[in-house]
C-alpha cells in the first residue's frame, strides 16, 4: 500500500482558488452571503415565508408561490392574512399578536387543522413551523409551510380501509350468529304458508319470507366483500370486460329503454390493465346496475376508455336522476344507499371502491341532481400484454 | 326402487333447539324415524348406537367443526351426510367434499330444497341397497 501523497502547493492553491470562485459565483449581482441565503431559502423542501411585526410579508420562496398560486410580486408587502381562509382571518390576527408577545420556535396551531387559501379561493390543509428571528429591523417571523393534502388523503384512505376491514370481520361473525335464527323464521313462515288457505295470512307470510331473503342478500354481499380473495391479476383487455358486462345486462338495458354509447369498440390497440378480471367485472356490473336504477324512464349510458400518462381511465356516465350533493361524500361508505328501502344493500359502491383501491387505482364521482352521474375509474395500465389475456 | 320410509333412520344434529324442532317438524313427513342430537359428541354417540340411514348436521355447534365431521366419518364411513352451516365459505365446501359430504346447504336454507335433497339421497341409498 502506498502512503497517501501530500497535496502539492500548486494543488492547494488551486483549491483555494476554487473556493474563492465559488463564493464569487454565489455573489453574482449582490452580496455573496445574502445571495447564498437566498439560494438556501429557494432550495428549502417546504414553503418559506417571512413576515414582519405588522404581519406584512417580507420574503417568500418559489414554493410558497406554487402552493398559493400567487407570484412573488403579488405577495410581497401584503398582509399574511391574505393566505388564511376568510373564516379564520380575525382569529389569526389575535394569534399573531400573542405570538409576538412571547415569540418562540414552535408548530403553529397545534391540535388544530390549519388551512391555506390559494389565489383561486380553493383551500388546502397545511402545517406551519414558526421561528422568530430578531433582526436589526425588528422581529421577523419565519413560517415554514408544508402542504399536507396528500398526507391527509392517505390518512383518510387508511381510516376507510381499516373501517372496512372491521366491517368485514364483524359481518363474518354476525353471519354465523344470525343464519340459524333467520332459518327458523324462514322455515316456520313457509310451513304456515303451506297450511293456511287464508289469502291475507298467506300474503303476510310471503312478506316475511321475502324479508328474510332480503337480509340473506345483504349478508351474502357483505360476506363476499369480507371474504374477498386476494385478486388474481393479469393483463386484461378492459374494453372486452366492459362489453361482456353489458352483454350480461343486455335485456335489462333494453327493457329500461337505455341507449349505450361507447368509444372503445374499435379502439386499437385495446387498452390493458393488470387486474383481476372477475373483480373488474363486479365493479362494472355494480356501476351499470346503479346507472340503470338511476334511469327508470330511459336515458343514455356513456362508457369511454382512454389512456392518460400510463393510466387507463374508464368513464361510466348516466343521464339519470343524479346524486344529491350532500350525499356524494358518503356514497362509498358501507350501508349508505339512496335507493328506496329494499332496493339496495348500500354495499355495491363500497365493494367497487374496495376493489379499485386494491388494484392501486382510484374512483371519482361527479353528479348533478336531475342531470346524471359520472364515475371515473383510473387504473395503472398493464406494462406488458400477456398473449393469454385475450383468449379468456 | 324403495321409497324413503319408516325403516330409515334420520339423525338430526343441531344445537339450536328452535332450528332442530323446525327440521324435525319438516322432515317427519318423510316417514323416517328421527333421532336427535344437540351437539357433535352426542351425534357421534347416537350414530354409534343407532346406525343412521342419513345424517343431517350443523357444522358450527359445540363438539362440531370439521374435526367432528372427520370423527363422524370414522363411525359411519358410508352414511350420506348432509351438512348445513350459517353463511359458510368456500373453504367449508372444499373440506366438506374431502370428507365425502353428500350435500351442503348454507343457512338460511329453503326447507323444500333440503327435503328434496334428503329424499333423493335416501331413495338413492335404498335403491343401491336393493340391488
Amino acid at each position: 500500500m502506498t502512503p497517501p501523497k501530500r497535496p502539492t502547493r500548486r494543488k492547494q492553491r488551486d483549491k483555494t482558488d476554487d473556493r474563492a470562485r465559488a463564493v464569487r459565483r454565489v455573489g453574482l449581482g449582490g452580496e455573496p452571503e445574502e445571495d447564498l441565503y437566498r439560494r438556501i431559502v429557494e432550495a428549502a423542501p417546504g414553503g418559506l415565508l417571512m413576515a414582519d411585526e405588522a404581519g406584512t410579508i417580507v420574503l417568500v420562496n418559489a414554493l410558497v408561490e406554487q402552493q398559493f398560486g400567487y407570484t412573488r410580486e403579488e405577495l410581497m408587502g401584503q398582509p399574511v392574512e391574505m393566505l388564511v381562509p376568510e373564516r379564520f382571518r380575525a382569529n389569526h390576527q389575535g394569534h399573531r399578536a400573542r405570538f409576538h408577545g412571547a415569540p418562540s420556535q414552535r408548530q403553529m396551531g397545534q391540535g388544530r387543522d390549519l388551512f391555506g387559501v390559494r389565489k383561486n379561493r380553493s383551500e388546502f390543509p397545511i402545517e406551519i413551523g414558526l421561528t422568530p428571528i430578531q433582526t436589526d429591523k425588528g422581529l421577523r417571523i419565519l413560517a415554514a409551510i408544508v402542504d399536507i393534502t396528500e398526507r391527509k388523503a392517505l390518512e383518510r384512505q387508511l381510516r376507510q380501509t381499516e373501517r372496512l376491514a372491521e366491517v368485514g370481520t364483524l359481518a363474518a361473525g354476525m353471519a354465523h350468529e344470525i343464519g340459524t335464527p333467520m332459518n327458523v323464521i324462514l322455515g316456520r313462515a313457509e310451513q304456515l304458508m303451506r297450511k293456511t288457505h287464508e289469502e291475507v295470512t298467506k300474503k303476510s307470510l310471503g312478506v316475511i319470507v321475502a324479508q328474510v331473503e332480503r337480509i340473506t342478500k345483504i349478508m351474502n354481499q357483505l360476506l363476499t366483500f369480507a371474504r374477498r380473495k386476494p385478486s388474481e391479476r393479469r393483463s386484461m383487455n378492459l374494453g372486452q370486460t366492459l362489453s361482456d358486462c353489458l352483454e350480461v345486462l343486455q335485456e335489462r338495458i333494453r327493457l329500461a329503454g337505455v341507449r349505450v354509447e361507447s368509444n372503445y369498440g374499435t379502439m386499437l390497440p385495446p387498452l390493458h390493465v393488470h387486474a383481476d378480471r372477475d373483480q373488474m367485472s363486479q365493479v362494472f356490473l355494480n356501476l351499470f346496475i346503479n346507472a340503470l336504477h338511476a334511469m327508470p324512464n330511459g336515458g343514455t349510458l356513456y362508457i369511454s376508455l382512454e389512456q392518460v400518462n400510463g393510466q387507463v381511465r374508464t368513464v361510466i356516465a348516466d343521464t339519470g336522476h343524479g346524486i344529491p350533493k350532500e350525499d356524494l361524500p358518503r356514497i362509498f361508505h358501507p350501508f349508505f344507499t339512496t335507493k328506496e328501502a329494499g332496493k339496495g344493500t348500500g354495499l355495491g359502491l363500497t365493494v367497487v371502491h374496495g376493489i379499485v383501491q386494491e388494484h392501486g387505482g382510484s374512483i371519482a364521482v361527479d353528479s348533478e341532481s336531475g342531470r346524471g352521474t359520472t364515475f371515473t375509474i383510473t387504473l395503472p395500465a398493464a406494462k406488458s400484454i400477456e398473449p393469454i389475456a385475450n383468449s379468456e | 326402487m324403495v321409497e324413503a320410509g319408516s325403516h330409515d333412520v334420520l339423525l338430526i344434529a343441531e344445537d339450536d333447539k328452535e332450528m332442530r324442532d323446525l327440521l324435525c317438524d319438516e322432515l317427519r313427513d318423510l316417514g323416517c324415524r328421527i333421532v336427535e342430537a344437540g351437539d357433535g359428541n352426542e351425534a357421534i354417540e347416537r350414530a354409534r348406537d343407532t346406525p343412521p340411514s342419513l345424517i343431517l348436521t350443523d357444522l358450527r355447534m359445540p363438539g362440531g367443526g370439521l374435526g367432528y365431521i372427520g370423527r363422524l366419518r370414522l363411525v359411519v364411513p358410508t352414511c350420506p351426510i348432509v351438512l348445513m352451516t350459517a353463511f359458510g365459505d368456500s373453504s367449508v365446501r372444499e373440506t366438506a367434499q374431502r370428507f365425502g359430504i353428500s350435500a351442503y346447504f348454507d343457512k338460511p336454507v329453503r326447507m323444500s330444497e333440503l327435503k328434496d335433497s334428503i329424499k333423493q339421497l335416501l331413495n338413492h341409498r335404498n335403491g343401491e341397497a336393493d340391488k
